[in-house]
């Protein structure tokens, strides 16, 4: 899958830097320029931690299956485990080699408009049951612009009228698909 | 099978598919003209789209939006500098600077012609590749088709990832959502958690909008706020006409196209190689090397003919066996799966006339690129000044629609929120996803063959190696497998030998 090299990338000076003995302090700090620095090696330890994590609690449910059913479901997740557990013995022996390891640099303002346009989804889905489907993407039609400050009015209304109609066209007129109802919008 | 082509040929003229095969072309090349969204993530969120249409229909639109896409990278690759997709920043190193010289429309229309000839060439390799193949897949048994999913995923989730951790990881965390509902042969509920909507499984069409829809829309956040002016072109020039550069281009489109062809039948390898070694490849048997990287036509040909050539061959063993080369061939699987399609010999027996047909759109759409793409090429560019801003909602809008297409469920809403997450957390780490997809939709394949094989074989685990072909067919996973552990380690050896090699010389003088 393609993504905008939006702030993955190592920096010239990737060498030069070597972890410390504190990885919290070291690893995650805001410099001047409003981006937050993540070691690679913190990364990795997040993956390896988040991997064990999931990998044992979906080995707990599989462990409620019984007879032959559970045969491939826990192959399955201790082979997750494991690629959780040789990360992070990896990630801990690069730390404790002192190996030299890439920085990223996220943009602080690219997290925080990313966070609000994420926002605005999860606040959209959670109306759609209550409000209906076309009163709740109107409201993150019109809203999520102007949170990312975007002022043309006029745009965003005929955006807003004109992709309504195509989705109520398309999907209720001619493939007859009834989307989700409810207090303003039936 | 002419017989059937044909058949399939005048299905694939009728209005509504045309309309199809158009309007996909049009739309793939917006898409892939705009930075951050991919053909996948297109394919992805119209799948839902193509519910209500005939099959030949929405598979048209996915051909034209698999097309068009690869080909409208090139558009802010040569324009901007900004590649629209990964499989079009080769095109970046000789049209940027083409650009700059004042031959964007010239760089244009190499870019167009090279696409459209590197897919006609992968469109007739795919009609006469994929069925022979199917032909050969109908010797298979329950122990084959294990291995071939095992070989799928394996070879995908190994060789597509920078981390071989965290690729089969990705194919696991697949495998596991493959799993969730049901279990047919003995009726018992895995991985439900206790939610009814579960009991009939994850829809493969939620995991794709989740996976590949949300991660990138929001991404899209940063050029919402740091949006450049809009697109300068500068004046053209008097340059070489497209005629008279024909016979110079022609031996890179051939080179460029078996390149391409190549690279698309090898799972896991994808657009961008073989538009990184279609480069390479046309750099190096060039007379002038030098003019690679300041503006050399071929460097621009062998970059978007290599790219374009991948999309049909990716798709043989798609069809045939169910292994999708690419991502993108990954989604049009989970397409094929949407409209009652399952890859494999019986596509060809029982549904000929879709599955020729659909082979014959992915030709008929590289065919389309090529007016398209000269007469569109002014107005493409102003897909470019799409603010994201707007953007953003308007997908998140098609993805919560398209989520509740399926099943009429509020609850899949839901689970999209619960996938874009996973994806964001995924793509932040640097797990690949296509494995992921690869692992939903080939998982209970696997599982299913697997206990299938045993309980022929009586739990004997020699039930897995029956015949010569089952013992090939372990023998290639277990030679992928060893490939992509023994390859870091190959790698780093070279390295290091280079390095002293470098050490001498200089420790001498």
């Amino acid at each position: 899958m393609w993504s905008a090299p939006v702030y993955s990338y190592p920096l010239p000076s990737v060498a030069s830097v070597t972890p410390g003995r504190d990885i919290c302090e070291a690893v995650l700090r805001m410099n001047e320029s409003h981006s937050l620095k993540i070691k690679s090696i913190t990364d990795e330890v997040c993956f390896s931690l988040t991997a064990i994590l999931a990998s044992s609690y979906l080995l707990l449910k599989a462990h409620e299956i019984t007879g032959v059913s559970r045969l491939f479901p826990t192959v399955v997740c201790w082979i997750m485990f494991g690629c959780g557990a040789i990360a992070l013995i990896k990630s801990l022996i690069a730390w404790l080699r002192h190996e030299p390891f890439s920085v990223r640099h996220i943009d602080v303002s690219t997290f925080v408009y990313a966070s609000y346009a994420a926002l605005a989804l999860v606040v959209t889905i959670l109306l759609v049951p209550y409000i209906g489907f076309f009163s709740a993407i109107t409201l993150l039609l019109i809203g999520t612009p102007l949170i990312l400050k975007y002022r043309n009015v006029l745009t965003i209304l005929l955006v807003t009228v004109g992709f309504e109609m195509m989705i109520y066209l398309v999907f209720v007129e001619a493939f007859s698909r009834r989307l989700p109802s409810g207090a303003l919008f039936h | 099978m002419f017989d059937q082509i044909l058949t399939s040929f005048f299905i694939i003229l009728e209005p509504a598919n045309a309309l199809a095969m158009l309007g996909g072309t049009l739309l793939g090349i917006c898409i892939g003209a705009l930075p951050g969204l991919s053909a996948t993530m297109g394919i992805a969120i119209l799948i839902p789209l193509s519910f209500g249409l005939d099959p030949l229909v929405g598979l048209g639109l996915m051909a034209g939006i698999y097309n068009g896409a690869m080909y409208g990278g090139a558009i802010p690759s040569i324009l901007l500098g900004i590649p629209g997709t990964p499989a079009s920043v080769a095109t970046v190193f000789d049209g940027r600077p083409m650009s700059e010289q004042g031959k964007g429309n010239l760089a244009l229309r190499i870019a167009v012609f090279s696409s459209s000839i590197g897919g006609i060439i992968s469109a007739l390799a795919l009609i006469l590749l994929a069925p022979p193949l199917a032909k050969v897949t109908l010797m298979f048994g329950p122990s084959d088709y294990f291995w071939v999913a095992l070989f799928g995923l394996m070879s995908l989730s190994l060789l597509l990832g920078k981390s071989l951790i965290k690729g089969v990881f990705a194919a696991c965390i697949g495998l596991t959502m493959g799993l969730v509902g049901i279990d047919t042969i003995s009726g018992q509920e895995r991985f439900t958690f206790g939610f009814v909507e579960l009991i009939n499984g994850v829809n493969i069409v939620v995991v794709l909008i989740g996976l590949f829809g949300i991660p990138p829309t929001l991404k899209l956040a940063k050029n919402a706020i740091s949006r450049s002016g809009p697109t300068q072109l500068k004046k053209e020039a008097d340059h070489e006409s497209f005629r008279t550069l024909i016979p110079r281009l022609m031996p890179t489109w051939l080179k460029s196209s078996c390149i391409g062809v190549f690279v698309g039948l090898l799972p896991g390898v994808g657009g961008n190689m073989a538009s990184f070694l279609s480069y390479n490849e046309a750099k190096r048997s060039s007379r002038t090397p030098e003019r690679f990287g300041n503006g050399a036509e071929e460097g621009v040909a062998a970059a978007e003919c290599g790219n374009n050539a991948d999309n049909g061959s990716a798709l043989v063993p798609a069809l045939t066996l169910g292994i999708p080369g690419s991502s993108v061939s990954a989604v049009i699987l989970g397409g094929l799966l949407v409209h009652g399609l399952q890859p494999g010999p019986a596509l060809f027996k029982e549904n000929a006339d879709i599955v020729y047909g659909f082979m014959l759109q992915m030709l008929a759409t590289s065919i389309l690129l090529i007016p398209i793409g000269i007469i569109g090429s002014r107005f493409f560019v102003k897909v470019l000044n799409i603010p994201p801003a707007i953007l953003i909602p308007t997908v998140f809008s098609l993805s919560i629609v398209g989520v509740y297409a399926v099943n009429n469920s509020i609850f899949d809403i839901y689970l999209l929120l619960v996938f874009g997450l996973i994806g964001i957390i995924l793509v932040h780490f640097d797990v690949p996803l296509a494995p992921i997809v690869l692992g939903v939709i080939l998982g209970p394949m696997a599982e299913e063959n697997l206990r299938l094989a045993l309980l022929i074989g009586q739990n004997q685990w020699s039930a897995l190696f029956p015949s010569g072909l089952s013992i090939g067919l372990a023998a290639f996973t277990a030679l992928v497998i060893l490939f992509s552990v023994c390859k870091p380690l190959i790698t780093k050896r070279l390295n290091q030998r280079r390095e002293r090699a470098n050490r001498r010389p200089s420790a001498a003088t």
